[in-house]
C-alpha cells in the first residue's frame, strides 16, 4: 500500500501522466510508422529513376569503359554488377506491385525483378534486386541500397516523453490547487472551528461538490454557535441579575452596627460575588473577543505576583525571563495566570514561578510544596465545575472553574495546561504557549 | 474633606436608592436620590451637587447619554455604575466623559473612596486646568496609557500589564507631571489618608512601576527621586482620544 502516494496531488499527476504516456507512445507509434512508409516510397522513387539512368549511360558506353563507370558507382554506394544472364529465380512479390514496379522502370527494355541478399538496414519487405537488359545483351544487377532510418527514434522519443512530463506536471499541479483549494479551505475552517465559532463563514462558490460541503459546514457553524450563545445566555443572564440583589445586601450590611457579623457577612457576600464573577469569566472566556497583542512577560508575571502580595501579603518569587514578547490576549492571559498563582498560594506553600522560554514555547510553571492532587483526579480537575474532596474542598471557595478556565485561555492560544505532582511534594502548574502559533495578530 | 459635600444618586432600584442615600449621609456627605434623567434635571435646575453617581441602565435616558449631555454644559464629575462590566461598557462609559466607574455589586467602601478621590482631584487643580478626561494619555515619548483598559503599552504595541497598585500610582504621576510628590501627598491622593510614618509601601510601589517602565532604579530618567522631598515623573504627558 505504501506505493500508493498519499497527497491527492501525487495521486492525480501519476494518473495523468500514465494516460499521457500511454496516449503519447501510442500516437508516436503511428507517426512514426507513417513517416517511415512515405519515406520509403520516396526512396523507391528514387531508386527506380538512379537504376533507369543508370541503365541508359551504360549503354552509351563501350564494354571496356564499363568496369571503370562500375567502380565509380559502387565508391558513390550503389553496387552494380554485370552478368550474362538475368538470376535464374524471380523475387517473390506480388502480382500488383511487380507490375507497378515495371510500370515505373518503363517498358524501354527488358527487366527482372530477382530476389537479394537483404542489405544492412534495408527497408522492409522481401528485398528485390532490379536487374536491366542493355543494349548488348548484357544485364545490369541493382542490388537494394542500405536504407537511411528515419532518425534515431530513441533519443527522439526520449526528449519528447521529457517534454511531455514536464507539462503533464504543471498541469497537474495548477489543476490540483484549483480542484483542492475548497477541501483545503474546508480543513482549515473545521480547524479553527474551535478556537473561534464566529468565524466568517466559508465563501459557498467553486464545484458544485465543494459549493455544498461549504454549505453544510456554515450550517453547523452556525446551529453550534447559536447553542452555545444560548446556554450562555442563560447563564449569564442569571449571574447578571444576583449582581442587584448583591449590591443591595452590601449596602445593608454597611449598615449593620454589630462589627464581627458586619465582618462575617461582607466576607459571604464577597464569596458569592466572586462565584457570579467566575462563572462570568468562565462564559466570557468561551466568547473571547480579546485581540491578540504582543505582551511583556516579565512585566506580566511581576505585576501579578505584585498583586498577591498587595492582596495576601504572600512574597512569590520569579525565577527566568521571557526572552522577547508573546502574542497574546493580555487580559485573558493574565486571568490564567491568576488563577494558577492563586491557587497555589490558597493550597501550598513555599509558591515559585518559573519561566522557560524556547523558540517553539513559553513555559510558565507555577510550583507549590502543598499536598497536590491525587494522581487519579489530575485529569478531571481541568473539566468544569469538578473540585476536589478532602484537602482542596469548598471550605477555601471556588465553583471549580478556575483551572477549567485556564485550560480554555490556553487552548484559545494554541496551548495547553499541564498538572503535575512534584517528587517532593506539591503540585506543578505548567502553562505552555506555543511561539510559533498558527494564530495571527489581529 | 468638607462635610458639605453634596451628591446626587441616579439610579432606578428604589432599594438600592434609599440604601446609598443613608450610607453617603452616615458617612458625612449630604445625598439626594432620584430614579431617572429627567428628574436628575428637575434636581438641577434648583441646586449643584459636588458629584453625581450615575447608573448606567436607567429607563428612558439611559446613563451614557446622561453623562455625554451632563458634560456638555457642566464640569460637574460623574462617577459611573454599571451592572455589565464588560470592558467594552467601560471604555464606552470613560469616552463620554465619566470621571470612574464602578462596578456593581460594589464595596461601598470603595465607592466612598471614589468619591473622595474624584472629590479631591477636582478640587487641587483650578477648573480650567483640568485635564479633559481622555482614554489615552502618552507620555516620555514611548509609553501610552489606556485609561478604559488600564493597560500600558508601547508606542510599539508592546503591551506592559501593571498590578493594581502600579496603575493607580503611574495615575497619580501622570495627573501631575513634572512636579514633586512627597510620601504624604501621594498616600493621600491613593488611599485618602496620612502616610504612616513607618510605611515604606509607597517606596516599594515606585520601585516596581520603575522596572515596569524600564527606569534604570540606580539611575532613573523617567520617575526620579528628589532627595528628602519625594518622587517627580519627569515628562510631559499629552491626552488625546487615539492611541497613536
Amino acid at each position: 500500500m505504501r506505493l500508493i502516494p498519499q497527497s491527492l496531488f501525487a495521486r492525480l499527476t501519476l494518473i495523468l501522466i500514465g494516460g499521457l504516456l500511454l496516449a503519447q507512445l501510442i500516437s508516436f507509434a503511428l507517426i512514426h510508422r507513417e513517416r517511415g512508409e512515405s519515406q520509403r516510397h520516396a526512396h523507391l522513387q528514387q531508386r527506380l529513376a538512379r537504376v533507369v539512368a543508370v541503365a541508359e549511360h551504360l549503354d552509351r558506353q563501350r564494354p571496356a569503359d564499363r568496369t571503370h563507370s562500375l567502380a565509380l558507382l559502387a565508391a558513390a554506394g550503389i553496387p552494380v554488377t554485370l552478368q550474362p544472364m538475368h538470376s535464374a529465380n524471380q523475387a517473390l512479390l506480388p502480382e500488383f506491385i511487380a507490375d507497378e514496379l515495371r510500370a515505373s522502370l518503363g517498358a524501354s527494355r527488358q527487366w527482372w525483378l530477382a530476389p537479394a541478399d537483404r542489405p544492412e538496414r534495408g527497408p522492409p519487405g522481401p528485398p528485390v534486386a532490379i536487374e536491366a537488359q542493355l543494349r548488348d545483351g548484357q544485364w545490369a544487377r541493382f542490388t537494394p541500397p542500405p536504407m537511411h532510418s528515419p532518425g534515431d527514434w530513441p533519443e527522439r522519443l526520449r526528449i519528447h516523453l521529457f517534454t511531455t512530463v514536464l507539462a503533464v506536471l504543471l498541469v497537474s499541479l495548477l489543476a490540483v490547487r484549483w480542484t483542492t483549494r475548497p477541501l483545503k479551505q474546508l480543513a482549515e475552517a473545521a480547524a479553527s472551528l474551535p478556537q473561534d465559532l464566529n468565524r466568517a463563514p466559508l465563501p459557498e462558490d467553486g464545484p458544485r461538490e465543494a459549493r455544498q460541503a461549504a454549505q453544510a459546514f456554515n450550517q453547523m457553524q452556525q446551529a453550534l454557535a447559536r447553542l452555545i450563545n444560548e446556554r450562555t445566555k442563560a447563564l449569564s443572564a442569571m449571574s447578571h441579575d444576583l449582581r442587584t440583589p448583591l449590591t443591595r445586601l452590601r449596602l445593608r450590611v454597611e449598615l449593620l452596627d454589630d462589627d464581627t457579623l458586619r465582618q462575617k457577612m461582607t466576607a459571604d457576600l464577597q464569596e458569592m460575588q466572586q462565584l457570579t464573577e467566575t462563572t462570568l469569566d468562565y462564559l466570557r472566556g468561551l466568547s473571547n473577543n480579546e485581540a491578540l497583542r504582543p505582551v511583556d512577560i516579565d512585566s506580566l508575571v511581576d505585576s501579578i505576583l505584585a498583586d498577591v502580595q498587595d492582596s495576601h501579603g504572600v512574597t512569590v518569587g520569579r525565577q527566568g525571563h521571557a526572552t522577547a514578547p508573546l502574542p497574546a490576549r493580555p487580559q485573558a492571559l493574565r486571568r490564567a495566570l491568576m488563577n494558577l498563582i492563586d491557587n497555589a498560594v490558597k493550597y501550598g506553600t513555599q509558591v515559585q514561578v518559573q519561566l522557560d522560554d524556547s523558540p517553539t514555547a513559553l513555559r510558565l510553571h507555577v510550583l507549590d510544596r502543598g499536598t497536590g492532587i491525587p494522581e487519579a483526579d489530575l485529569e478531571r480537575m481541568l473539566e468544569p465545575f469538578q473540585r476536589l474532596e478532602g484537602s482542596r474542598n469548598r471550605d477555601s471557595g471556588g465553583v471549580g472553574l478556575g483551572l477549567t478556565i485556564v485550560r480554555d485561555i490556553a487552548a484559545l492560544q494554541g496551548g495547553r495546561l499541564l498538572l503535575v505532582n512534584r517528587p517532593e511534594g506539591g503540585l506543578q502548574a505548567t502553562l505552555e504557549l506555543p511561539r510559533t502559533t498558527t494564530t495571527t495578530l489581529t | 474633606m468638607s462635610t458639605t459635600d453634596h451628591i446626587l444618586i441616579v439610579d432606578d432600584d428604589r432599594e438600592i436608592r434609599s440604601l446609598l442615600v443613608d450610607y453617603l449621609t452616615r458617612n458625612g456627605f449630604q445625598a439626594d436620590a432620584v430614579p431617572d434623567g429627567r428628574a436628575m434635571w428637575q434636581w438641577l435646575e434648583r441646586q449643584t451637587p459636588q458629584l453625581i453617581v450615575l447608573d448606567l441602565m436607567l429607563p428612558g435616558t439611559d446613563g451614557l447619554t446622561l453623562c455625554r449631555d451632563l458634560r456638555a454644559q457642566s464640569e460637574l464629575p460623574v462617577l459611573m455604575l454599571t451592572a455589565l462590566g464588560e470592558e467594552a461598557d467601560r471604555i464606552v462609559g470613560l469616552e463620554m466623559g465619566a470621571d470612574d466607574y464602578l462596578v456593581k455589586p460594589f464595596s461601598p467602601r470603595e465607592l466612598l473612596a471614589r468619591i473622595k478621590s474624584i472629590l479631591r482631584r477636582s478640587r487641587s487643580l483650578p477648573r480650567n486646568l483640568r485635564p479633559e478626561p481622555a482614554r489615552y494619555l502618552h507620555f516620555a515619548e514611548i509609553w501610552v496609557l489606556d485609561t478604559a483598559t488600564r493597560e500600558l503599552s508601547k508606542r510599539d504595541g508592546v503591551v506592559t500589564p501593571l498590578s493594581g497598585g502600579e496603575y493607580r500610582l503611574l495615575r497619580v504621576f501622570l495627573d501631575h507631571p513634572n512636579r514633586v510628590l512627597n510620601r504624604d501627598q501621594i498616600m493621600d491622593f491613593l488611599y485618602g489618608r496620612e502616610a504612616d510614618p513607618f510605611d515604606r509601601a509607597i517606596d516599594v510601589q515606585v520601585s516596581r512601576l520603575r522596572q515596569r517602565l524600564k527606569d534604570d532604579g540606580r539611575d532613573p530618567q523617567l520617575l526620579k527621586t528628589v532627595r528628602g522631598e519625594g518622587y517627580v515623573l519627569a515628562t510631559t504627558v499629552e491626552t488625546r482620544d487615539r492611541c497613536d
